[in-house]
């Protein structure tokens, strides 16, 4: 009997001890990605406003925003800011490479780019990293660039993409996909959700949306299934 | 909480030498542990190498304070050495420093093992703690554990049993300390999953790897005092 309460106590103990990853996996996954207002205004700027831009537009915009954002974080010395957006945009761009084919080249340039910055900063060298991130954004001036039809854009159809996770154009999580089909999704917004990677416990607020709203993104299990909703809302 | 002070873990010279005195001071962890300090049992005798790789200056003074008695190696007399030893590595602390080494050396190893192959792969986070889960848990088990535990009993189920009921409770507390970091403090710093090819991988799996045996103290604490574990004794 004494074993038995040895071993739940035990039990109890490791479960407690496990609990701490996934709540900080919660906390970090779960963190909106903050745009400043100076960032949307020079976007606005440049493209118009934003709720009237095509989709590929829209992601092509989440995308720079997230950069410019990462970039200037960078540079303030915000770090934990810097990283979260840096990373963002880095998922951004994998859904832009896998679901807008005539603007692949393009966002594989800016993965590369993302991927050099972070490799630079992994590697002790944050104030090269500004420097990568910099000269990319330089070269972004022209904001016609970013412009590209629907030609071609992949939409997250069927009902492999169930249990992605949900993107915004900005790249932070903010959901999971509930029921995938070909016309609509539901997608659950915000709760508490995969915990260790399984464990929906607070399913959030459920939407409906329509595929045409929803790109494709990596349908690999292993490598993460995502899809991209077109939203500018960055709450999870 | 803010963790960009902890950006001196992506520093080459910082890592370099980290792991340099790391591998210098494993090699002389092996020397003595064969040919000096030769008590030490076996499975510990593969296992703190390991932390003094990882765990660098602070895995060598944990080698040379809990488990290596002074003068140890002016004793001529085999019996009086080993009782020397004995008496040493038999307060509670010091054997469940043991316990932990052994239990985070198979656990680390795997670890990291399993962190290069899913970095590698580009496997999404919570994949990748799961598969560092069950190949930590497994070199832990059938490597470490089972090896340790074949001492204490002549039947080689028995000494697996035994084994795998102390890495099941173990291996949770490691693995919260490695997947604490991995999860948090390392995309707060360097961005998420950094690749094998960069210094904050190495840098960062040594904190995660250090946290988890700071995590895992207590439960080997338990396991000792229940005779589930043996320490270094």
């Amino acid at each position: 009997m004494k074993v038995l309460w040895h071993m739940l106590g035990m039990l109890a103990f490791g479960l407690i001890a496990l609990a701490l990853p996934a709540w900080l996996g919660q906390v970090r996954m779960g963190k909106p990605v903050e745009i400043p207002q100076a960032v949307v205004s020079r976007e606005v700027e440049s493209t118009g406003p934003l709720d009237s831009l095509s989709i590929p537009e829209r992601v092509w915009s989440g995308l720079q925003m997230s950069v410019i954002t990462a970039e200037r974080n960078l540079k303030g010395g915000n770090r934990a800011k810097a990283m979260h957006t840096l990373d963002a945009a880095r998922r951004v761009a994998a859904v832009g490479v896998h679901a807008l084919p005539s603007r692949k080249s393009r966002y594989e340039r800016v993965r590369r780019t993302l991927d050099q910055a972070r490799r630079e900063i992994q590697n002790g060298r944050p104030d090269e990293a500004v420097q990568t991130l910099s000269s990319m954004i330089a070269g972004w001036d022209n904001p016609a660039a970013g412009r590209a039809e629907m030609d071609g854009v992949k939409l997250a159809t069927g009902a492999h993409y169930t249990e992605a996770v949900v993107l915004n154009v900005y790249g932070a999580r903010i959901g999971k996909v509930v029921q995938a089909g070909d016309q609509r999704m539901t997608v659950a917004l915000g709760g508490v959700q995969d915990v260790f990677g399984f464990l929906n416990l607070f399913p959030g607020t459920r939407v409906e949306v329509p595929v045409s709203q929803v790109l494709a993104g990596s349908a690999d299990r292993t490598k993460g299934a995502n899809v991209l909703l077109v939203t500018w809302g960055s709450k999870r | 909480m803010e963790w960009s002070w902890l950006a001196f873990l992506a520093d080459p010279w910082l890592v370099s030498v980290w792991y340099a005195f790391g591998a210098v001071a494993a090699i002389w962890v092996i020397y003595d542990s064969y040919f000096v300090n030769v008590h030490v049992n076996a499975a510990l005798k593969w296992a703190w190498p390991i932390i003094v790789l990882f765990f660098s200056i602070i895995g060598f003074v944990l080698y040379v304070r809990t488990c290596r008695p002074p003068r140890i190696g002016r004793i001529s007399d085999k019996g009086e050495q080993a009782k020397v030893h004995y008496e040493y590595v038999s307060t509670h602390f010091r054997k469940v420093i043991g316990s932990a080494i052994h239990g985070v050396g198979g656990n680390g190893l795997g670890i990291m093992t399993a962190m290069v192959i899913a970095r590698l792969y580009d496997f999404a986070f919570w994949n990748e703690f799961w598969f560092e889960y069950a190949v930590g848990f497994a070199f832990g088990w059938f490597i470490f554990q089972y090896k340790s535990m074949r001492n204490m009993t002549h039947s080689a189920l028995m000494a697996l049993w035994m084994g795998g009921r102390a890495e099941f409770f173990s291996m949770m507390t490691v693995m919260a300390g490695m997947g604490s970091v991995m999860v948090y403090v390392t995309p707060s710093v360097v961005g998420e999953q950094p690749d094998p090819t960069t210094f904050a991988f190495w840098g960062f799996g040594a904190l995660g790897l250090m946290l988890g045996f700071v995590l895992t103290y207590p439960m080997n604490s338990w396991l000792v005092r229940i005779g589930w574990k043996h320490g270094m004794a």
